[in-house]
């Protein structure tokens, strides 16, 4: 890695204290509540002192009982109205926080992502030397890769893409993890599981697993034993009626992907298809 | 105004390999949430300001 761009340091919105991603701070913002909760509650007990002083402290326990009601009185409402307004502040910060990081992830995916990938696939077609095509070819599936594992929601997602060549998918390009894949997805007759996978990139389907241990699966979407996953998307990448391989991103937990991680795996698999497939 | 790179540079450092995929998502990540909350707050800013001016023409 180099120098290029300013990347280290904190974001505009860094160094907020009490709003999470957010800018004015729902601490202050409670305070606020509270300041003008007590400024209530004191003209309350300056009306109490102005009565005391004109007309004398309760004498009789009746007095007193009196002044104990009409505090009780005061009291409630200003407490019940104190917890609905900052149940309601609180339900506006989540709506608003949500709001923010659905926005956020828009432009991750498209800004940041789809675009300087959709780029290099430009590149890859426009390059004439056939050892460049190749080596863009190598940038754009370690670029669908990081991308995968990073927009997918799950916590230490990793991506895998198992490139097709003779009727056999090995890892070709995979982010998140220490060692290199060794899976090798085979149409042999003891190769369930490479058979399944297989019919999944003939057939252009896609299949997302929320927990391998908690739901039943088809035969061949198993597992293999020590596995440490436990959510997975796998994706067919092809490009037409051309089959190139398969992009997997699975997670340690389970129920890590949602629909929406699918639509980006989706995506991510037809960018690289696009910048796979072979002119004819 | 807005005027700016459709792809800007530290994407395509990304897309180049010069740059980490963990140090550039951590930074598009930043930017994305920063840049989204100033929009979303100014949405919100603007739809409250409309609804106090359309309190003020209804009466």
């Amino acid at each position: 890695m180099t120098s290029t761009p300013p990347l280290a340091g904190p974001g505009p919105d860094a160094g907020t204290a009490g709003g999470g991603v957010l800018g004015e701070p729902l601490a202050r913002r409670r305070s606020r509540l509270r300041t003008w909760l007590l400024l209530e509650a004191g003209a309350v007990a300056l009306g109490y002192a102005v009565a005391v002083l004109r007309d004398g402290a309760p004498a009789t326990g009746g007095a007193w009982a009196l002044v104990a009601a009409g505090a009780v009185a005061v009291a409630v409402p200003l407490w019940v109205k104190s917890r609905r307004e900052l149940r309601q502040e609180t339900d506006t910060r989540s709506a608003e926080t949500l709001a923010i990081e659905i926005d956020a992830r828009l432009r991750l995916i498209v800004g940041d992502v789809v675009t300087p990938i959709a780029e290099v696939v430009g590149r890859v077609h426009q390059t004439s030397g056939k050892a460049e095509r190749e080596s863009l070819r190598g940038q754009l599936k370690q670029l669908v890769v990081e991308a995968a594992a990073n927009l997918c929601d799950g916590e230490r997602a990793r991506a895998v893409f198992f490139q097709l060549e003779r009727s056999e998918m090995r890892a070709a390009a995979w982010f998140g993890r220490g060692e290199p894949p060794t899976t090798v997805f085979t149409d042999g007759p003891g190769d369930r599981r490479g058979q399944e996978a297989l019919l999944l990139v003939r057939f252009h389907d896609y299949l997302l697993v929320d927990d391998v241990r908690g739901e039943e699966l088809p035969r061949g979407a198993e597992p293999r034993p020590g596995a440490s996953y436990r959510s997975f998307i796998s994706v067919a990448v092809f490009c037409g009626e051309q089959n190139l391989g398969m992009l997997s991103v699975d997670a340690p937990e389970p129920h890590a992907f949602d629909d929406t991680d699918l639509n980006v795996m989706r995506a991510m698999a037809q960018l690289l298809g696009a910048g796979l497939v072979d002119h004819r | 105004m807005m005027r700016g790179q459709v792809v800007p540079e530290e994407a395509r450092a990304w897309t180049a390999g010069l740059l980490l995929a963990t140090d550039y998502f951590a930074h598009a990540r930043r930017e994305a949430v920063a840049k989204a909350s100033a929009a979303i707050r100014g949405r919100l800013h603007r739809a409250a300001g409309v609804s106090s001016e359309d309190r003020g023409t209804s009466r």
